[in-house]
């Protein structure tokens, strides 16, 4: 887990806050949503590494500009989203090899009928799937798959409500045929 | 005890996940602060390779050569690759934040994306371009003197034609690159289309 060393950290009042006192604080809240969200950008471990630390990076350096426009986790998950889907865009060639959820919905399962019953390799697996996405659907399926609700992915990712709604129908469509054989998830 | 479903719930299992753990401390992101700077620096030096390579070629040429045309085409490409680094790296400096966080993931993958398709076209336009014609200023004078002299020109086929196939691949590359971009923008404004 990538967390900040700031020993007893607490909520800090965003009026009088320093840029370092905030991205101490978000990096206490979020550090490990900002870990998870690496994952599903890097496949290649040491590049997540380097990646996750880009991200805190960027965030750092955002708190100089952060105007309380939007909540803090709004502006933490937009920073690491355009971090990494830049770092996406960067490592990446071609686009040709990514695919949208409408896509990916009608691509036959490479695993169908192997039950992954240990939770690695759903893991594993689930990871994949996302890294196979490209990055404004990565966006809304690493928001659902973190318990945001629509109106915060709407704002993350710009999309509007419809949008993210139908989006999020195919995530779970997708996640239910792929993940989950009969069970009561994808509500 | 959890159960069944709660167990192969992907969202319970993606927010469960095991953490590789790596602390960052404000003085680890100070240390990449100064990285980034380094690296800054490397990537304009890396940039300035090239013209200063074609530079050098066009100059030798221009000194030595005694083809007025040959000589005309290296003036070309000196002229062209100076501009060219002004147009190149115009802007391209102040670029630090990806997108800006103020902007949402949508607005600033679409800046993402128009920025590197706008780079590919600037690298091909006055990067390559000037390179291509020192490159056809050299030799082209070779290929006519071994159409006279049948000899020499059978001896550098293969690296005449490596130069070739080199010379024809790059923007044939660069520019199916730059159509994927383009795609890519589209189906942005389509989303966003849908959005209104």
């Amino acid at each position: 887990m990538t967390t900040l060393d700031v020993g007893g950290a607490e909520s800090i009042s965003t009026a009088e806050a320093s840029p370092d006192d905030r991205y101490k604080d978000a990096a206490d809240k979020f550090g490990s949503s900002l870990e998870r969200l690496a994952r599903a950008y890097e496949a290649d471990p040491e590049k997540r590494l380097d990646l996750t630390q880009e991200i805190h990076f960027q965030l750092w350096r955002s708190f100089q500009r952060f105007d309380d426009r939007c909540s803090l986790r709004t502006w933490v998950y937009r920073v690491a989203h355009h971090v990494a889907a830049s770092h996406v865009l960067r490592e990446r060639r071609t686009f040709s090899t990514l695919v949208s959820l409408e896509e990916l919905e009608t691509l036959p399962d490479k695993d169908q009928g192997q039950f992954a019953a240990d939770q690695r390799m759903i893991l594993e697996r689930l990871s994949l799937l996302i890294q196979q996405l490209k990055p404004l659907d990565r966006q809304v399926i690493v928001s659902y798959l973190e318990d945001l609700d629509a109106v915060s992915i709407g704002e993350i990712t710009g999309l509007s409500p419809a949008n993210v709604a139908m989006r999020i129908h195919r995530i779970k469509n997708i996640l239910a045929r792929r993940f989950h054989q009969g069970g009561s998830y994808a509500r | 005890m959890q159960d069944d479903s709660s167990r192969s719930d992907p969202r319970k299992i993606w927010q469960n996940q095991p953490s590789e753990l790596s602390t960052m401390t404000l003085e680890k992101i100070r240390q990449r602060a100064r990285e980034l700077h380094a690296k800054t620096r490397r990537e304009l030096l890396k940039n300035i390779a090239t013209p200063l390579i074609v530079i050098a070629f066009a100059g030798l040429g221009i000194i030595l050569g005694d083809n007025p045309l040959q000589r005309t085409a290296f003036a070309l490409a000196l002229f062209w690759s100076l501009t060219g680094q002004y147009f190149l790296n115009r802007g391209m400096w102040s670029a630090t934040l990806p997108g800006g966080a103020s902007t949402t993931g949508l607005e600033s993958y679409r800046r993402e994306i128009e920025r590197r398709r706008d780079l590919f076209r600037r690298a091909l336009q006055w990067s390559f371009g000037p390179v291509f014609l020192v490159i056809a200023a050299l030799i082209l004078p070779i290929v006519a003197m071994g159409i006279r002299h049948q000899g020499p020109l059978r001896n550098m086929a293969p690296f005449l034609t490596l130069i070739i196939i080199w010379l024809a691949a790059v923007p044939v590359i660069r520019m199916r690159g730059q159509r994927e971009l383009q795609r890519e923008i589209a189906e942005l404004n389509e989303i966003e289309k849908t959005n209104r």
